[in-house]
């Protein structure tokens, strides 16, 4: 949903020639500055700075949703703060990869991509980039997620198959399009 | 019975381009007959077709008249060099299913890709095509288009502004069909012009790369980068108060109420302005009023769906047939009957 109604960016500030590039602190500066332009409120507080090893404060931050084949351009990306150099290690999910100034990055496989999309060819990865109550998921009366199991008893005279299936009605919604953004990017 | 479940069945009226039909729990077989060429008896014409799995994608069975029309021969699609059947399930990633290779992009007033043999290779007006790395004319490289007039040796990017020529578009330029669109209605599009609507200069006239699917009423808000001049569009939204009127070139516009008098030109990037991001237009939702009580003297009554602007899941799976004189979507006009179903192997 997010992929086919989001406004988008293209990262423009990576070298690897192609439309949109890679991702670059750059970019992720102009994502975060429309972001504050439109009022877009940040969803996660910052940590405050510590005296350990190794560590470094983190901004308060917008939340962003990209493919796990992102994390190494993650981390070449000026600025990247992996999450093992955050001052406080509480509140970390596991699917989170690091920040980059006010983006804090979490990965998924199941990440959204676009084939065959850039100027050259080569896949687009989707990151969405969000502010507070940016988008909703609205579940519908008396439609929760159900899973259904029939035993073969219910399939015909001769019992030979047994069912499974679930079923569910949600619906996605933009709540408001200023504060959600796809930031696309290809890979150096 | 002889093909195991029957699932449906039904019929069409040939429009002349591929049909979609949909199978929401999937397919294992299915028959076509051309009732039209079946009475025509038209030399060298398919009559029936036959798919099921495990055939090569797009690829069929097709029984068609001899050279002479007297009797009937058994073929396949894939011998006959044409468009046969082939599964879709727009749920899962868009992979583009035909790659040609352009030799030039013209400045005509509709930009024409100049490629021998595409018609022949199955592109059709209507189709959806990207292009990449057309030195010359890079600003459209990634961006969806759809096809207008197709000829034998070239077709239109229906509803592109004119651009700069590119001769040569280079040994790495190449464009691909993509097979379907986004799954999710209502979804955004590229801009590829803007000017004040002739008939009322104080509204907008936009006009967008692929087909728009929009709806009278709708809300809708702009994504303008400096690249396109008409910055003071950006962020803005308008509703859309008319559509499809022809910008002089392309139906394929809304009509927004935004005056665009004072802005800054629109002017779609140069080849040089690469990487850039699109301008766009983001669907927000619907204005109510307009939608109930359209302003007169358009749209005509009665007032439309104020729930047009909802979220829908429009995936859906699937059979593509081919159109042609021996595809299983036939020729314009044709009349075709189909019965399709599943089988517990398959």
């Amino acid at each position: 949903m997010l992929a086919a109604t989001a406004g988008q960016i293209n990262c423009v500030g990576g070298v690897n020639g192609d439309n949109p590039t890679e991702i670059t602190l750059s970019d992720v500066e102009s994502v975060t500055t429309t972001l504050l332009s439109n009022n877009a409120y940040t969803i996660l507080d910052n940590i405050e700075g510590e005296n350990r090893f190794g560590t470094a404060p983190v901004r308060d931050s917008y939340l962003a949703f990209t493919h796990t084949n992102m994390t190494g351009q993650l981390s070449n990306v000026q600025g990247f703060i992996h999450k093992n150099n955050y001052p406080s290690q509480s509140n970390i999910a596991r699917s989170e990869w690091g920040s980059i100034g006010n983006l804090r990055f979490y990965v998924t496989s199941n990440g959204s991509y676009t084939e065959a999309a850039s100027a050259a060819g080569a896949r687009v990865y989707n990151t969405f980039v969000t502010g507070m109550e940016a988008y909703s998921y609205i579940e519908q009366d008396h439609m929760s997620a159900t899973f259904i199991y029939r035993p073969a008893i219910y399939d015909g005279p001769l019992a030979l198959n047994c069912t499974v299936g679930y079923k569910f009605g949600a619906c996605p919604r933009l709540l408001n399009d200023l504060w959600l953004f796809n930031l696309r990017s290809t890979v150096a | 019975m002889a093909f195991g479940t029957l699932l449906d069945s039904g019929y069409f009226i040939a429009d002349g381009s591929a049909k979609i039909l949909p199978f929401v729990q999937g397919v294992s077989w299915i028959k076509l007959v051309n009732m039209t060429e079946a009475a025509a008896a038209n030399a060298s014409h398919g009559v029936e077709y036959f798919w099921q799995p495990g055939m090569i994608t797009n690829d069929c069975l097709v029984t068609m008249r001899n050279a002479a029309a007297t009797e009937m021969n058994t073929t396949t699609a894939l011998a006959l060099g044409v468009n046969g059947i082939r599964l879709v399930d727009t749920s899962i990633i868009q992979t583009p299913d035909l790659t040609r290779t352009p030799t030039a992009i013209s400045n005509a007033a509709i930009p024409v890709v100049s490629d021998v043999g595409c018609a022949a290779a199955g592109l059709a007006a209507g189709d959806i095509v990207r292009m990449y790395s057309t030195l010359g004319a890079l600003q459209i490289d990634g961006i969806d288009f759809t096809v207008g007039t197709v000829n034998a040796n070239d077709f239109q990017l229906a509803h592109m502004a004119q651009i700069v020529a590119a001769a040569a578009p280079g040994a790495s330029a190449r464009y691909v069909r993509i097979p379907y669109d986004s799954y999710w209605y209502p979804k955004h599009r590229y801009i590829s012009k803007v000017r004040a609507w002739p008939t009322d200069t104080t509204k907008a006239q936009i006009t967008l790369t692929v087909t728009h699917g929009y709806q009278i009423g709708q809300k809708v808000r702009f994504v303008v980068p400096a690249q396109y001049g008409m910055t003071q569009l950006n962020g803005l939204q308008g509703t859309i108060i008319q559509m499809n009127v022809t910008d002089t070139n392309s139906t394929n516009t809304i009509i927004v109420d935004i005056d665009v008098n004072a802005f800054t030109a629109f002017t779609f990037p140069l080849t040089a302005a690469v990487p850039f991001s699109p301008a766009m237009v983001v669907p927000i939702g619907m204005d109510t009023a307009e939608a109930l009580a359209p302003v007169p003297p358009l749209p005509a009554f009665p007032p439309y769906d104020i729930l047009t602007d909802a979220t829908k899941n429009i995936a859906y799976r699937g059979l593509i047939l081919g159109a042609g004189i021996t595809s299983p979507a036939g020729s314009v006009n044709d009349k075709i009957f189909w019965y399709a179903g599943t089988s517990y192997g398959m």
